[in-house]
C-alpha cells in the first residue's frame, strides 16, 4: 500500500468493524503480554512436528515464531543467495521496496482483525525465491503461541520471483499447555510470471482458540498458486476467506482444503477466486468431515472476469454425528459469457451401501467406516510431492485416530 | 454335504414383499444358475444370502455349512466363505482398489500377476473404486475381487451384462477357475452368455418371488429363449 501512515489510519477506523463472516470476538478476553518461558527449540519440537514442521530433516529454510517474536531462522547452505528466509521486520530493514507488497492484497480496514494486525503487529515471516530458482527442499514456517490467552498478530509475505518454483509448509499451533489463544495471521502471496508456489498450511489448535487468518494472492502470467489447508481437531472458532487475484494470462490457482473437526468447533471457511487474466483458471476443493456438534460454513466464490476463463468448485462433507452441520454456500459470477464456471456440493452421512460393500469383502464394519473416512480425506487431491504427502497423511491419521475413526 | 439351505424364505424391501417362500438347497461344489424376468427377485435372493440392506427377512432361514446365518452380519458371512460379485457396486471416493487388495493381504508383488490375469494395467489399481469405470471394468473388478476372496459360495450377479466379447472371456475364465476350485456358486444371468464359460449343474427359474421351475440348465435356457417366461407361468412343474 506504500504509505504506512495511510495503513494505520485505515486500520484505526476499522478497529471495531465486525467481520463479514464468522463469529465476532471480544479482544478483551485475550492478553497482549507474552509470558512464555520457552527458551529452547527442543521445547517446541513436538508441537512443530505435529503440524508438519520437522526440525530434524534438512529443509531449504525454516522460520519459527513464538508469540510476538521470531524464535528461530535457518537457511540451508545450498540455498544461500537463492532464497530469503527471515522475519518480515528484518526484511523491511533490508528492502525498501517491500512496502509495495505490504497490505497490497488485503485491506487493513477489511475488519477488526486486519485492523488489529496492522496496529498491533507481531512480526511474521518473509520468504522470497529468487528468479529462476527451483527449490527442491521445502521452506517451512511454524507460528507458535506459547503464552496462555495470548493474541498473536503476524503478517507474512511470500514472493516467488519470475520462473521460480517452491514448496512452502506452514504449521500454526499452540504449545500443548495452552488452553486459549487468538491467532490473527495476515499472509500475502506474490507469484510472478511463470512461477509456481505450493503453500500447504496445517492448523491444530487448543479447543478454546479463535483463529482468523487473512490471505491474499496475486498471480501473474503463467503463474501457479496451489494453496492447501488442513485443519484437524477442535477449535472454538475459525474463520478464513483467502482471495486470489489471477491477474496474469494463463495463471492458475487451486484452493484445496481437508477439514476434520469435532467438539463444538465453529468453522467458517472459503475462498474467492478472481479470474481476471485471459485463460486464467481456478479450482476450490473442500473435503470436510464433521463430528460431534461441530459446524462448518463452507463458502466459495469464483468470479469470471477475463476471457476464456474457467473455474470449478466442489465441496463434499461427511457428517459423522446427528448434530454435526455443514452449510455449503457456493457463489459463481460470470461477468462475461466466455467464462465457464461450475460447482458441485454434497453433504450427508456415509452411505450404508458403501459400508456393506466393503463388509461383503470380509472387512469388519469399523474398519470399513475408517477406510471410507480416510479415503474421503484423500491427500492426493493436494497435488504434493510424495514426501510431503506422506507427512500430511501421517498428521491426518495420527490426529484422526485419536478420534477413533 | 449341503453348503446352503434356504428354507421357506420370505423377504420384504421397504414393506414390499419380494420373495414368497423360497426353498433351495445347494450341495458342496454345486453350481446353479438363477433365471427370471426383471423384478422377479433374483438380486434380492443374493442380497438376502449376503445379508445386505435394505432387505428384511420376515420368515424363513438361511443355513450355511450347517449353521444358521439368517441374523449374521455381512462381514461374518464373508469370513465364513460367502462372497459376492455385485451387479451395481457402489463407487467410493478416495478408496482405491489397492486399498482392498491390501486388506486381502496382497503384496505389491502380487499385484502384477493379478492385473495381468484380469486384463488391467497395474496403474488401474490406484483408481478409486468404481469412479469413472466403464461397465466392463466394473464387472471385471467385481470378479477379480471375488476371485481373490476365494469364497466357498460365490454369488455372482449378472457378470455378463454390458461386457464386450473379449472381457466376457476374461470374466468367464476367471469365474470358471474360481468355481472349479471346490466352490459352489449361484449365478444370475439374463442372456446366459456366461454359461458358455461355466458349467452349471442346475437352473432355477424365479417368478414373482417364487421358484417356478428347475432342471437341466441348457434345456430351460433353450425353452426360455424360445417361449419367454410366459410358459413357465403356465407350466407350474412345482
Amino acid at each position: 500500500m506504500r504509505d504506512l501512515q495511510k495503513i494505520l489510519e485505515l486500520a484505526k477506523n476499522a478497529l471495531n468493524k465486525p467481520p463479514k463472516y464468522g463469529l465476532n470476538i471480544d479482544f478483551s478476553e485475550y492478553s497482549r503480554a507474552p509470558s512464555s518461558s520457552i527458551n529452547s527449540i527442543k521445547q517446541i519440537e513436538n508441537e512443530a512436528y505435529n503440524v508438519g514442521i520437522d526440525l530434524n530433516i534438512e529443509k531449504a529454510g525454516t522460520y519459527i515464531q513464538l508469540d510476538h517474536k521470531p524464535f528461530y531462522e535457518y537457511i540451508s547452505k545450498i540455498y544461500e543467495g537463492k532464497i530469503e528466509v527471515m522475519s518480515i521486520k528484518e526484511a523491511f530493514k533490508k528492502h525498501d521496496w517491500l512496502l509495495d507488497y505490504f497490505w497490497e492484497t488485503i485491506r487493513p480496514d477489511m475488519d477488526k482483525f486486519t485492523a488489529r494486525a496492522a496496529i498491533e503487529w507481531d512480526d511474521g515471516y518473509f520468504f522470497r525465491i529468487m528468479p529462476n530458482v527451483k527449490v527442491t527442499l521445502p521452506i517451512q514456517s511454524c507460528m507458535l503461541i506459547g503464552s496462555e490467552s495470548f493474541n498473536q498478530n503476524v503478517h507474512n509475505i511470500v514472493i516467488a520471483e519470475e520462473n521460480s518454483e517452491v514448496q512452502v509448509l506452514s504449521g500454526c499451533t499452540a504449545h500443548r499447555l495452552i488452553e486459549k489463544a487468538l491467532h490473527i495471521g495476515i499472509t500475502e502471496f506474490y507469484i510472478k510470471n511463470n512461477a509456481k508456489l505450493t503453500f500447504t498450511m496445517i492448523h491444530k489448535w487448543p479447543s478454546k482458540a479463535d483463529v482468523r487468518p487473512r490471505t491474499g494472492a496475486i498471480i501473474e502470467n503463467n503463474g501457479t498458486f496451489i494453496s492447501n489447508y488442513i485443519l484437524i481437531g477442535e477449535v472454538n472458532s475459525l474463520q478464513t476467506f483467502p482471495i486470489a487475484y489471477l491477474k496474469g494470462k494463463n495463471s492458475k490457482v487451486e484452493f484445496n482444503s481437508i477439514l476434520n473437526i469435532w467438539g463444538k468447533s465453529l468453522i467458517d471457511v472459503g475462498s474467492e477466486i478472481n479470474l481476471e487474466g485471459e485463460k486464467s483458471s481456478g479450482r476450490i476443493l473442500t473435503r470436510a468431515i464433521v463430528n460431534d456438534e461441530a459446524q462448518i460454513f463452507a463458502r466459495g466464490r469464483i468470479i469470471g472476469i477475463g476471457e476464456k476463463t474457467k473455474g470449478h468448485m466442489e465441496c463434499s462433507s461427511l457428517l459423522l454425528s446427528k448434530k454435526a452441520k455443514v452449510i455449503a454456500i457456493p457463489e459463481l459470477n460470470a461477468m462475461i459469457d466466455d467464462s465457464e464456471l461450475t460447482h458441485e456440493a454434497a453433504i450427508g452421512k456415509i452411505a450404508e451401501e458403501q459400508i456393506e460393500y466393503l463388509m461383503s469383502r470380509g472387512i469388519p464394519k469399523d474398519e470399513a467406516i475408517s477406510m471410507i473416512v480416510r479415503g474421503f480425506v484423500d491427500t492426493r487431491i493436494l497435488g504434493l510431492p510424495i514426501e510431503i504427502e506422506e507427512n500430511i497423511k501421517r498428521i491426518i491419521s495420527s490426529i484422526t485416530s485419536m478420534k477413533k475413526i | 454335504m449341503k453348503i446352503l439351505e434356504i428354507k421357506d424364505l420370505h423377504v420384504e424391501i421397504m414393506n414390499k414383499k419380494i420373495l414368497n417362500g423360497i426353498n433351495i438347497e445347494i450341495e458342496e461344489n454345486e453350481k446353479i444358475v438363477l433365471l427370471g424376468p426383471n423384478g422377479s427377485g433374483k438380486t434380492t435372493l443374493l442380497k438376502a444370502i449376503m445379508g445386505l440392506s435394505p432387505i428384511k427377512i420376515i420368515k424363513g432361514n438361511i443355513i450355511f455349512k450347517g449353521k444358521d446365518i439368517t441374523n449374521l452380519s455381512i462381514d461374518e458371512r464373508a469370513k465364513l466363505g460367502i462372497g459376492m460379485a455385485f451387479q451395481f457396486p457402489p463407487s467410493i471416493k478416495g478408496v482405491r482398489i489397492s486399498d482392498i487388495l491390501n486388506k486381502f493381504g496382497l503384496k505389491k508383488e502380487d499385484f502384477n500377476e493379478i492385473a495381468k490375469k484380469f486384463n488391467f494395467p497395474i496403474e488401474f489399481f490406484e483408481r478409486e473404486i468404481n469412479i469413472g469405470f466403464s461397465g466392463g471394468e466394473m464387472k471385471r473388478i467385481e470378479c477379480m475381487l471375488l476371485y481373490i476372496q476365494k469364497p466357498k459360495l460365490a454369488l455372482i450377479d449378472e457378470p455378463d451384462s454390458g461386457v464386450d466379447i473379449i472381457n466376457l472371456g476374461v470374466i468367464g475364465k476367471s469365474i470358471s477357475t474360481l468355481l472349479e476350485n471346490n466352490c459352489s456358486g449361484i449365478i444370475v444371468t439374463h442372456q446366459g452368455l456366461i454359461l458358455n464359460y461355466i458349467e452349471v449343474d442346475k437352473a432355477y427359474v424365479l417368478l414373482n418371488g417364487k421358484i417356478a421351475c428347475y432342471g437341466e440348465p441348457m434345456e430351460i435356457l433353450k425353452d426360455i429363449s424360445k417361449e419367454g417366461y410366459g410358459k413357465c407361468e403356465i407350466c407350474k412343474k412345482f
